[in-house]
């Protein structure tokens, strides 16, 4: 059974029609969910979300647009909603803040040597505000364009740049404030290891 | 000379500017070493998240692992449950509301309604009684009127809802 004739089926109500999209896109959804969440419990419970709503609101979607962009419309709201519910949305930082972050142009460190560290930018990630993580995840995760970040979060596409410039702006702050953590946790633990110091 | 903004050049390097940037900053980026090497550095940045945020094994194992179509379809309700669970809810709500009101009414017939705690109660049940009428106006002439096609259309529901479920266990 195809995309097209399993939304046909699933629109006249089918369940088991469905299992067929649930198949075809999980992982995916799945994929986003992690990322957004930055966790894999959560994940797995806003991805089944995600296809439970997808469902309920399927004789709202038109056939004759594409499937996949109308899906993760739905997960990247079911992320927020979560997100959201749970109170894991900081909130953005200062135009103050961030200024004096600044850009690689005014010599701020260059997120190439701060990324090194998967685990710390995935960190990084999911202590960004909801908006910026947002566009952070489509951008460099689900690869999109502005455009299709636009109609994905539902966001003017003007906005998106903007967002993407000040989330980069943040997470290099993120990144080198843990960076400076880690240096001074290693300097403790060395201090301590020197006896007579 | 005017180097190019830093927003601008995320924009260049994801494909969103328009023609007319593209070629301010082709032609500057021609003659200007400073911000050439900013483009490379900012390419290099744009890569590492990138790479960051990509699954590794570990991630690529669970995903992999999971399967949601079981617990997917256990959670889909069809239209005529979430019918039946809304009528239900009705069913509750107008004798509840009518529970509320009356009480509220005792109490506020022992309390001094200049008291802080009397007015709090003397705006409660103000608020009480218009929800109640607006519940009377719904329910075109009273509380019977409301339950009555609520309740047949909640029995109606759950019976084609069993009637479904016994028809699903036997095509299984």
């Amino acid at each position: 059974m195809d995309e097209r004739e399993a939304l046909h089926l699933c629109q006249a109500g089918d369940k088991n029609a469905f299992a067929v999209l649930v198949r075809q896109y999980q992982t995916q959804v799945l994929g986003l969910c992690l990322r957004m969440t930055g966790n894999r419990e959560d994940a797995a419970d806003v991805a089944q979300q995600t296809f439970v709503q997808a469902f309920r609101h399927l004789v709202q979607y038109d056939p004759d647009q594409p499937f996949r962009p109308w899906l993760f419309r739905i997960a990247t709201n079911e992320c927020v909603n979560f997100l959201r519910r749970h109170k894991r949305a900081p909130l953005p930082a200062d135009s103050e803040t961030l200024e004096a972050v600044s850009d690689p142009a005014d010599g701020a460190p260059a997120l190439v040597d701060l990324a090194e560290d998967r685990e710390r930018v995935r960190t990084a990630v999911a202590q960004l505000p909801l908006q910026y993580r947002q566009v952070v995840v489509a951008y460099y995760f689900q690869e999109l364009s502005y455009q299709e970040i636009a109609r994905q979060t539902g966001l003017p596409i003007g906005t998106v740049g903007t967002l993407l410039h000040r989330a980069k702006q943040q997470l290099r702050k993120l990144l080198t404030e843990a960076e400076v953590n880690q240096g001074e946790a290693h300097r403790v633990r060395t201090d301590a290891a020197v006896p007579g110091r | 000379m005017k180097h190019i903004e830093f927003e601008l050049m995320q924009r260049f390097l994801a494909g969103e500017a328009d023609l007319a940037e593209q070629d301010t900053v082709a032609e500057h980026l021609a003659c200007c070493d400073q911000c050439a090497a900013l483009l490379a550095q900012v390419t290099a940045d744009d890569a590492a998240l990138a790479g960051a945020l990509r699954f590794d094994d570990d991630e690529m194992q669970w995903l992999a692992s999971v399967d949601l179509t079981g617990p997917v379809l256990q959670n889909i309700r069809p239209w005529y449950q979430e019918g039946a669970s809304l009528a239900v809810g009705l069913l509750v709500l107008a004798p509840a509301l009518w529970l509320l009101n009356w009480v509220v009414s005792m109490i506020t017939a022992s309390v001094v309604t200049d008291t802080p705690v009397g007015s709090t109660l003397e705006f409660l049940k103000g608020l009480i009684a218009a929800l109640w009428e607006l519940n009377l106006y719904l329910g075109r002439g009273g509380l019977l009127v409301t339950i009555w096609p609520a309740l047949a259309l909640a029995a109606a529901l759950w019976l084609f809802y069993a009637y479904s479920k016994k028809e699903d266990r036997s095509n299984a």
